[in-house]
């Protein structure tokens, strides 16, 4: 082992002992060989925990607004080839198009619109050009937050009116009964409602049907549980739990009746099989692309064949992770 | 990495469930990462959620090549958060959801480093700065650290020892 490597294990075993609370002057009590060494490196590692707040709890964050965000994009953005950015300008002129090609009045009257009615595409256009015009981060999540109301709504006034009309709407689960889901004030039939819990926070897709409520997909955004600490997926060896909010498949079985049943079926988790041996690995490259010009190492690192992502199949590209056998189990908290 | 090139594949293919995996699986991690860098709850959702688009950006365009799909994610977010130092040039805020420090002292003492490591850290290059946070930030192990990268520990503890070296310089003499 060379001196360089020798150093950078003391060093790593120094700042350890650092992390665990044994002060500076302790460690360098401990490596007196290293001493001159690895004083300003420790000093450097201290200061950096200090800048990155390392001993403050983290907040915990609100991950669905912008699981949500990223969920619409992704669908905006397979609904309008142009891209993300072109698309939301595309809405926006949309929904000015037809305010000068229908009126202003019906544009209007559309506000009143329920789903299944000629006029509804017409609100719903509007909102998004709403959305696609609101640059502050504040006012777009009280508009979202207006327009989740506002299909909630549009729920009730169509289960009222006994219509048959697809739905679609977000809201927190307030009651877990044995074929029924509650949420928001609105009953949601479903086969498997215990795989969700109270607070859970979800987006709904059902059809109205003689004023029932009947589900055809339930995607969970959120459950409110204590953000623990982070731990890390180990990618190569499993040796400790993965800890991810557990992803909740839901599969829609179609009944040759004019109900759709519901099956949710929890997905696992992904983890790694294979053990490769690490040692023998050598330091992938960058290989994103940028535009900026980034400082860059001064050493070289070895490189191995990065994982290339491309349309043509490998034998490498196709595998896949062993999808569960649907089975109608319910999901503890993560 | 073949659950990583499954579950990119699916997401690349607007898979619902993937695009929903995808972020259940990474996002805690990322945004635990873009808070230790830029200290600001809200902004950090906002990367937070701004890494994933990116990400079905770029696995439409084909631009995916990696060890691992969590180091090509914490790159996206690196890329975002050194965005975000360039727009914004401004006062570091002090995180409000932070839990009260016990003094006015404290307060300055905590604000006073972010900005520190604030000013320093673009001086390193990417994967130091990755080492940086991972390593200081979220107290991970180099052995963590190394898998979370898709690097050797060898790598890490070498590349600490260069990101150390590099922040010293540009720290100067300031030390807590």
């Amino acid at each position: 082992m060379n001196d360089d490597r020798a150093f950078e294990l003391t060093l790593d075993e120094a700042l350890q002992l650092l992390a665990s609370g044994v002060s500076r002057e302790e460690c360098l009590r401990r490596f007196p060989h290293y001493a001159d060494e690895l004083a300003p490196l420790l000093a450097a590692a201290e200061s950096a925990r200090a800048g990155l707040l390392a001993n403050q709890p983290l907040p915990t964050p609100n991950l669905a607004r912008g699981k949500r965000r990223f969920l619409e994009a992704a669908r905006a953005s397979t609904q309008r080839p142009l891209g993300l950015l072109n698309a939301r300008l595309v809405s926006a002129l949309l929904a000015l198009l037809l305010v000068i090609v229908l009126g202003a009045g019906v544009a209007s009257a559309s506000a009143q619109a329920l789903p299944g009615d000629a006029l509804y595409p017409v609100k719903r256009a509007i909102e998004s050009a709403q959305l696609a015009v609101t640059f502050d981060g504040d006012t777009y999540d009280e508009l979202q937050r207006e327009h989740a109301e506002r299909r909630r709504a549009e729920a009730r006034e169509v289960l009222a009116l006994q219509r048959a009309a697809r739905l679609e709407f977000e809201g927190v689960v307030e009651s877990v009964q044995s074929t029924t889901l509650i949420i928001s004030g609105l009953a949601l039939l479903t086969t498997e409602p215990q795989i969700f819990q109270v607070a859970d926070v979800v987006h709904v897709l059902a059809r109205a049907e003689r004023g029932l409520l009947v589900a055809e997909a339930i995607t969970m955004l959120a459950r409110p549980t204590p953000f623990p600490a982070p731990t890390l997926t180990p990618i190569l060896t499993p040796t400790r739990p993965v800890h991810t909010a557990t992803p909740t498949r839901i599969v829609t079985t179609a009944m040759p009746t004019t109900l759709t049943v519901t099956r949710i079926v929890p997905t696992a988790t992904a983890t790694p099989t294979a053990t490769p041996r690490v040692e023998s690995t050598p330091t992938p490259q960058s290989e994103v692309t940028s535009t900026e010009a980034r400082p860059t190492e001064s050493r070289p690192t070895e490189t191995p064949t990065p994982l290339r992502f491309t349309d043509t199949p490998t034998a490498e590209s196709t595998a896949t992770v062993p999808r569960p056998t649907p089975t109608a189990t319910a999901t503890g908290r993560p | 990495m073949q659950a990583d090139v499954s579950l990119l594949q699916r997401v690349r293919a607007n898979d619902p469930e993937a695009l929903s995996e995808l972020y259940d699986q990474f996002a805690p991690r990322l945004y635990t990462y873009i808070y230790r860098r830029v200290g600001e709850q809200r902004l950090a959702e906002d990367l937070t959620s701004e890494v994933f688009v990116k990400a079905l950006s770029a696995l439409r365009k084909g631009q995916f090549a990696s060890a691992s799909a969590q180091a090509w994610l914490y790159r996206l977010a690196h890329n975002l958060v050194i965005d975000h130092y360039r727009r914004d040039k401004g006062n570091l805020p002090l995180d409000e959801s932070l839990p009260a420090p016990d003094s006015v002292p404290e307060a300055a003492r905590r604000r006073h480093w972010q900005g520190q490591l604030r000013e320093a850290l673009p001086h390193l290059t990417e994967e130091q700065q990755h080492v940086i946070v991972l390593r200081f930030g979220e107290g991970q192990s180099a052995g963590e650290v190394a898998r979370a990268l898709g690097k050797t520990e060898e790598s890490i503890r070498a590349l600490q020892h260069r990101a150390l070296a590099a922040l010293r310089r540009w720290l100067g003499e300031d030390y807590p």
